[in-house]
């Protein structure tokens, strides 16, 4: 009886712990309050110059026991202007592994894309971080925010198994 | 009342975030250089012929006119026309008189002074003078040829006559 | 059984403390960034993107007029340039025209005309320049072009005496509102 009993709480511990050794971690490392990326200003002759952010920084864990990856979508209503992001991931010794996809272009109510993939399910690799390189552009022929509005984006990054 | 107050929200708002519309220049410098101008036409060639006297007298002068253009921007009241031939007329004949003239009488555009009937030769001479700037055309010239018994006869020749403008 | 009791017990232990280390490495989220559930792993982040109303105009070259001829009895053969100067524009807005103006007006019997080319889909026309600002360009819409001409006609009238060196004015061209 005692087994028995001894038995059953060793079996909730073990697979409450099982849970806790699996925990994945995905933050904002730096930043990631709301931007604002002004176009104001061109050559002339030539297009406006994009504005540009780079003060994001995502930090990851990807304790999922499978290869994991990140991918980013946007909810903008009435966008006017284009927007681009990439992920910047430095050399980080043995950490940080993964494959940086080109720049995206985030456009309302796109699918999922991916941002990062590959991460590893194992240590080190598969902890790292990155910046978030933000590029905002328009075109003369897209006027300017006095006719159209400021866009308005909401990105979402979201970290999951590939 | 809360429509009016809506509504006066809205457009402070909006007045917010209206950009006043902005205006951009550039300059550069532009040079305009006036050089001193002076250019004269004559018109057409001209052609004399002594061939009649009356007996008793000289031969008959032959006239024969054309007409000049012009145009000067020189404007201190100066500028002056003076004119030369080629050759000697008083040279020319075969006679032993010496004295084949061929002289020319210069209307003046406005604001010159005609010096009147000038006996040309080598030499330049004054035709118009005091003359400011002025741009005219169709300006009258008046030659006349005059010969005596003495002159002989002569081929016919021709004789440039140069005209300058000095200014 | 109490040897049993002891290894269980033991065994707890062990299991709590790895637990207890795991719930310390998860940091609070940083301020400013949307929260949201603790299961989901997405993380979101406002971006606004602003795009003033952008005029830019440029100018390239000096440009140097002589008055060296003209025709007999017709006046003095006007000097004109084209290709010493050109200017780039670059807007966003719509409605716009670029007036050109003198800082000082010419000694009597010169003048001075400009003829701008203009950008796509605008109307130019050539004018005479003087101290007040004139419409050269109308009709401007959206445009990022280079290397437009600059077109200058200086006329003289006889009445225009021989200025050694020449005569220096700045001509300046400004993009705005119509």
């Amino acid at each position: 009886m005692n087994h028995l009993r001894y038995s059953t709480l060793l079996l909730i511990l073990f697979v409450a712990f099982r849970q806790d050794a699996l925990a994945q971690e995905f933050r904002f490392n730096a930043g990631g309050g709301p931007i604002t990326l002004a176009v104001q200003s061109a050559i002339a002759g030539s297009e406006p110059t994009d504005a540009t952010d780079s003060s994001t920084q995502l930090y990851w864990d990807a304790n999922f026991g499978v290869p994991t990856k990140i991918t980013v979508s946007t909810v903008s209503i009435n966008q006017s202007f284009r927007l681009y992001v990439r992920l910047n991931v430095p050399s980080q010794g043995l950490g940080g592994q993964g494959i940086v996809q080109p720049e995206i272009e985030l456009i309302h109510n796109m699918a999922d894309t991916d941002l990062f993939t590959d991460i590893p399910s194992t240590l080190p690799g598969r902890q790292g971080f990155g910046t978030l390189i933000y590029r905002a552009a328009a075109t003369v022929a897209e006027g300017n925010s006095n006719e159209h509005l400021d866009d308005v984006h909401i990105v979402t990054y979201t970290f999951l198994a590939q | 009342m809360k429509l009016f107050k809506s509504v006066a929200l809205l457009a402070v708002l909006f007045m917010g975030m209206v950009q006043v519309a902005s205006a951009q220049s550039d300059n550069h410098v532009v040079s305009v250089e006036i050089q001193a101008i002076n250019e004269i036409a004559i018109a057409g060639d001209v052609s004399l012929t002594i061939s009649a006297a009356t007996a008793g007298s000289a031969p008959t002068p032959a006239t024969a006119g054309t007409t000049y253009a012009i145009t000067t921007n020189d404007s201190g009241g100066t500028t002056r026309i003076t004119a030369s031939t080629s050759v000697a007329p008083a040279s020319l004949g075969d006679g032993p008189g010496n004295d084949l003239a061929l002289s020319v009488s210069a209307a003046a555009p406005t604001g010159g002074t005609s010096s009147g009937s000038v006996t040309l030769g080598t030499v330049a001479q004054n035709v118009v003078t005091a003359m400011a700037a002025v741009s005219e055309s169709e300006v009258a010239l008046s030659y006349t040829l005059t010969a005596t018994a003495a002159t002989g006869q002569l081929a016919s020749t021709d004789i440039t006559v140069t005209y300058t403008i000095i200014n | 059984m109490r040897r049993i009791q002891a290894t269980y017990w033991l065994t707890f232990a062990w299991i709590a403390l790895f637990m207890r280390i795991s719930a310390a490495q998860t940091p609070p989220p940083l301020p400013g960034a949307i929260q949201l559930a603790a299961s989901t792993m997405t993380l979101s982040q406002s971006i606004t993107v602003s795009v003033q109303q952008i005029n830019e105009l440029s100018i390239s070259g000096d440009v140097n007029l002589v008055v060296t001829t003209s025709t007999p009895g017709s006046g003095l053969l006007p000097a004109v340039d084209g290709a010493s100067a050109t200017y780039s524009l670059t807007t966003n807005d719509q409605g716009k025209k670029i007036v050109g103006s003198l800082d000082a007006s010419f000694s009597p019997g010169i003048s001075l005309f400009l003829l701008l080319e203009g950008p796509l889909g605008s109307t130019s026309s050539q004018q005479l320049l003087s101290a007040s600002p004139i419409d050269l360009v109308t009709a401007i819409g959206y445009s990022a072009e280079s290397d437009l001409t600059l077109t200058y006609t200086a006329n003289a009238t006889v009445d225009a005496a021989p200025n050694g060196a020449g005569e220096f004015r700045t001509v300046t061209l400004t993009l705005m509102d119509n």
